[in-house]
């Protein structure tokens, strides 16, 4: 079976009382190895909620998701870190690398967690810094680093497990367009080279054009979907653009 | 406005200003006792507190509000960084910078004025238990102690003042930080600290200097006792010494410890362990100097802690070496210097008459007269550093008299058979060889046995003298009537013994280049009177020791809490990090726990264990000073000190942990 993802019928609310505010709305996609997914919206779609119960940051309502066959909903808060720990890898929008650490250290920090050996370590290290072309900043802290070479910092640290799902939440909102361009390039590389799923939230059509698959989400539903198959980038852009005109025109696209 | 917003500024923090405001009120609590203990009528009265010793008290107080002055003033700076953005978004919605201050001041004068009242209700407390300390060291009954103005004033001038001076360190922080500060934050992340070898050496030097110092004051110590000619100048240099290298350690280790262990690949792999070296390897080296200073400060705490306890107990020993009765009559015993101990002058009182007197007053229920001898020579004095002095003369003692003297007080009696020997009362005595004398008296052999107890208590201001059998004394000459009275408990009261003294007494006149000097003096020594003498000092010696002691604790403590506490809102978002990568609130929770403890118990743990050598030093020194009994009392007053601050120091970690836990972890 190649499904990395499967979520059925998701819903979330937030609130309590006569205060209820329905975020997703019995969302049903599914992921396969090897995809890389966009998901796209306006602002409170519920573009961000999916990812944050996709990432067990937070829970769903009701629905089931699975990540690589196994049920996050039946899982336990110490399963859940492990899980994350395993098989997901993280890339946000403000890069979220610590201040404390070198970029190297930041990078190994999920194979520490792990408990990864050293040796292993420093040949993980060494083979996704080389691959995101940041070998030469290892030493470095994020603060010495441009927004650029601090995404690919935090993309190395999102694949240097090899999890089965990458999750990338506006990974192109605190950079210029050319670094935008660049990084995408790179997710390009990830999700075609080293064989990365990635399931990328943004709310920028060049951003979406990257992927393979696009999901139009409007009021917490999937209202529709993308495929780019054989077509270039600028086709699958224009019928981004298209599609989010249809939207309502109320959308994050400007 | 600017007091309502401040008023609810105070109800929103509140959690923030709780380790802030609790060491302020403990604070207060202990200066509102203190200068109670001060200005106490009663102590005045029944314990007759010198004014030396209430000048004493005054100086710790301030020299100890000047300390509280300088660590408030640190602590409101942190307070003022923890809400830096705030203050930041303030000013750029057109607040001034005086507006700010107003606000930050209000806020501080709410929580000092809650703190004083506070403080000093829980002084109220605090105060009676210090009396109830002093009382029960004074031996003394404990009575309701009565509450001084005076205290209350000086303690509210002195909080006063440290208000003052914190929010001058305020102002002028505020004055100089720019916008842009306040509202970013210092998100300048620092470097690993540069040569952490180099560091390391530092500190092993600095532990080198500091064992040498301690080795060096061992030494002055036992020259103190052992030939009362240590100077002033070695201990001060000595324990300077130790200081400041207590200080560079800490200050060297902060810096150099965590850049050398992150150099470990190994360590580095596992778990969060880099992440805590990094996080602790910035705030140790930011905060390197501020942790040797509180290192030194817990050290004085922790030794200071241990002294004072011990110097209670030598003096419980000493009273009782030198002081084995209720009455201690010496002859014409003068001025106990030395050379001129005995006259041939017949005592002003004669004894008979002194003997009626004391019957006036008390029951006597055993009488222990001694006589020392002497035969002119000065053999035994051939052994000792004052050999060759032709003032000084052996003195014997008969055996029967001896066993008289120390068999009451529970002493084997002593057998000689043609033996002899010899009694040493001071600790460099104790050090001679006796066992090399010989002795010949009227053409007889006697042979030297040591003596069956390392130290019996009697009462006699010279440095040794030889116990042989009474036949050797025959031909000697009486030097001089000694006799120790034993009262029938309950016979007296403090009062009568005081008047039975001024009985005893007499005037005499003594001329001294061409002048008539005349002085009061009495032949009989109250055990009584000096055991009072000897408990006033002590107590206010330990009240003042722990009273510092506790406040260099609290300081230590608040600004370690509040340190960790200011850092919360950057930690949050590392913990946060930590969370999405994987580490589940158990692995949070193990590395907040490693880095607060660190952090926590850095300047700690040395001090704490400076109460081992403290201990060693001391059960040495009261070795030394014939008091070997008392080594085990020794040992538990430095394990009781260490495990005492070390609860206090815990529960205080515990508290700034689950404050720091409730805020950063991530479920």
């Amino acid at each position: 079976m190649n499904e990395i993802l499967r979520i059925k019928n998701v819903t979330k609310y937030y609130g309590s009382g006569s205060v209820v505010t329905k975020a997703l709305d019995g969302v049903t996609f599914d992921v396969e190895k090897g995809e890389f997914t966009a998901i796209m919206g306006a602002s409170g779609s519920g573009k961000s909620t999916l990812l944050n119960v996709i990432s067990t940051i937070d829970r769903a309502s009701s629905g089931e998701i699975s990540v690589a066959g196994k049920r996050l909903n039946e899982m336990r808060e110490k399963q859940l870190s492990v899980f994350r720990r395993d098989q997901l890898g993280f890339i946000f929008q403000e890069y979220n690398l610590l201040d404390t650490m070198t970029v190297g250290e930041n990078i190994v920090l999920p194979l520490n967690l792990r408990r990864t050996g050293a040796e292993k370590t420093q040949r993980e290290l060494l083979r996704v810094a080389r691959a995101l072309g940041v070998e030469d900043q290892l030493g470095k802290f994020p603060y010495e680093l441009s927004g650029g070479q601090r995404q690919r910092a935090a993309c190395a640290r999102a694949i240097i497990t090899n999890p089965a799902l990458v999750l990338a939440d506006e990974p192109t909102g605190a950079l210029d367009s050319r670094n935008s361009k660049n990084l995408m390039q790179t997710f390009e590389m990830m999700n075609q080279t080293l064989g990365s799923t990635i399931l990328m939230v943004t709310h920028d059509p060049a951003v979406g054009s990257y992927a393979g698959r696009v999901l139009f989400l409007k009021d917490g539903r999937i209202w529709s979907e993308v495929y780019r198959g054989e077509r270039s980038r600028q086709e699958m852009y224009r019928e981004i653009l298209s599609v989010t005109a249809a939207l309502g025109g109320d959308t994050d696209v400007y | 406005m600017y007091i309502k917003l401040a008023a609810r500024n105070v109800k929103r923090q509140i959690g923030s200003y709780l380790i802030y405001f609790m060491t302020v009120a403990l604070t207060v609590a202990l200066m509102f006792a203190v200068n109670n203990i001060t200005y106490s009528e009663q102590l005045q009265e029944q314990a007759q507190m010198s004014a030396s010793l209430r000048d004493s008290l005054t100086g710790i107080t301030v020299f100890i509000s000047l300390v509280v002055a300088f660590v408030l003033s640190y602590a409101t700076s942190f307070m003022l960084k923890l809400r830096k953005r705030e203050f930041g978004t303030y000013l750029t919605l057109g607040m001034t910078r005086g507006n700010i201050l107003r606000i930050f001041l209000g806020e501080t004068l709410i929580l000092c004025g809650a703190a004083l009242g506070t403080g000093i209700l829980a002084g109220l407390f605090i105060y009676q238990c210090f009396m109830v300390l002093i009382m029960r060291l004074m031996e003394m009954e404990f009575t309701f102690a009565s509450y001084s103005l005076r205290g209350l004033i000086f303690t509210v001038q002195l909080v006063a003042g440290v208000f003052l001076v914190s929010s001058l360190a305020s102002a002028l922080y505020l004055k100089r930080v720019s916008i842009y500060s306040l509202i970013h934050g210092e998100k300048r992340a620092e470097k690993s600290v540069r040569h952490p070898g180099l560091w390391m050496l530092l500190a092993a030097a600095a532990l080198l200097a500091m064992v040498i110092s301690v080795i060096g004051l061992r030494g002055e110590l036992r020259e103190l006792v052992l030939t009362y000619s240590a100077e002033l100048g070695g201990f001060v240099k000595y324990i300077v010494t130790a200081v400041i290298s207590l200080t560079l350690f800490h200050i060297a280790l902060a810096r150099g410890g965590v850049g050398l262990l992150q150099k470990s690949r190994r360590l580095g792999c596992r778990g969060t362990n880099t992440f805590v070296l990094r996080q602790l390897g910035s705030a140790l080296s930011l905060n390197s100097v501020m942790l040797g200073a509180l290192a030194a400060l817990l050290a004085l705490a922790v030794v200071g802690a241990n002294l004072s306890f011990i110097q209670k107990m030598i003096e419980e020993e000493a009273l009782r070496r030198d002081f084995p009765y209720d009455i201690m009559y010496a002859g014409n015993l003068a001025d106990g210097s030395g050379a001129s101990l005995f006259s041939a002058e017949e005592p002003k009182i004669p004894i008979s008459e002194a003997e009626e007197k004391i019957k006036k007053y008390a029951d006597i229920k055993a009488k222990h007269p001694y006589t020392l001898y002497t035969n002119g020579t000065s053999y035994f004095y051939g052994f000792t550093r004052y050999a060759g002095n032709p003032d000084l003369q052996d003195y014997y003692m008969k055996e029967s008299d001896f066993n008289d003297f120390v068999t009451p007080l529970g002493y084997e009696p002593v057998r000689l058979e043609a033996q002899y020997f010899v009694v040493a009362n001071d600790a460099q005595m104790a050090q001679v060889d006796w066992s090399k004398t010989q002795l010949s008296l009227r053409g007889r052999e006697y042979h030297y046995v040591d003596a069956p107890q390392q130290e019996y208590r009697i009462f006699q201001y010279i440095m040794f003298f030889v116990v042989v059998p009474d036949e050797a004394v025959e031909q000697m000459t009486a030097e001089e009537d000694f006799a120790a009275y034993e009262l029938e408990k309950g016979s007296y009261t403090l009062e009568s013994l005081e008047k039975l003294e001024k009985e005893l007494t007499f005037t005499e006149t003594e001329s001294y280049m061409g002048e008539n000097f005349e002085y009061e003096r009495c032949n009989y020594y109250f055990r009584e009177f000096s055991r009072q003498e000897r408990n006033r000092s002590v107590a206010i010696f330990i009240v003042s020791a722990l009273y510092v002691s506790a406040v260099f604790l609290l300081m230590a403590m608040a600004i370690l809490a509040l340190k960790t506490l200011s850092g919360l809102s950057e930690d949050k978002k590392r913990y946060q990090i930590l969370f999405r990568l994987g580490a589940g609130k158990k692995e949070q929770c193990r590395a907040l726990r490693r880095q607060t403890f660190t952090f926590f118990f850095l300047p700690f743990a040395v001090p704490v264990l400076l109460g081992i050598p403290t201990a060693l030093i001391s059960a040495e020194i009261v070795k030394l000073c014939d008091f070997a009994n008392q080594i085990h009392t020794v040992y538990t007053i430095a394990a009781a000190v260490g495990i005492v601050m070390t609860l206090i120091y815990v529960l205080y970690y515990t508290a700034t942990y689950q404050i720091a836990k409730r805020a950063v972890i991530v479920r």
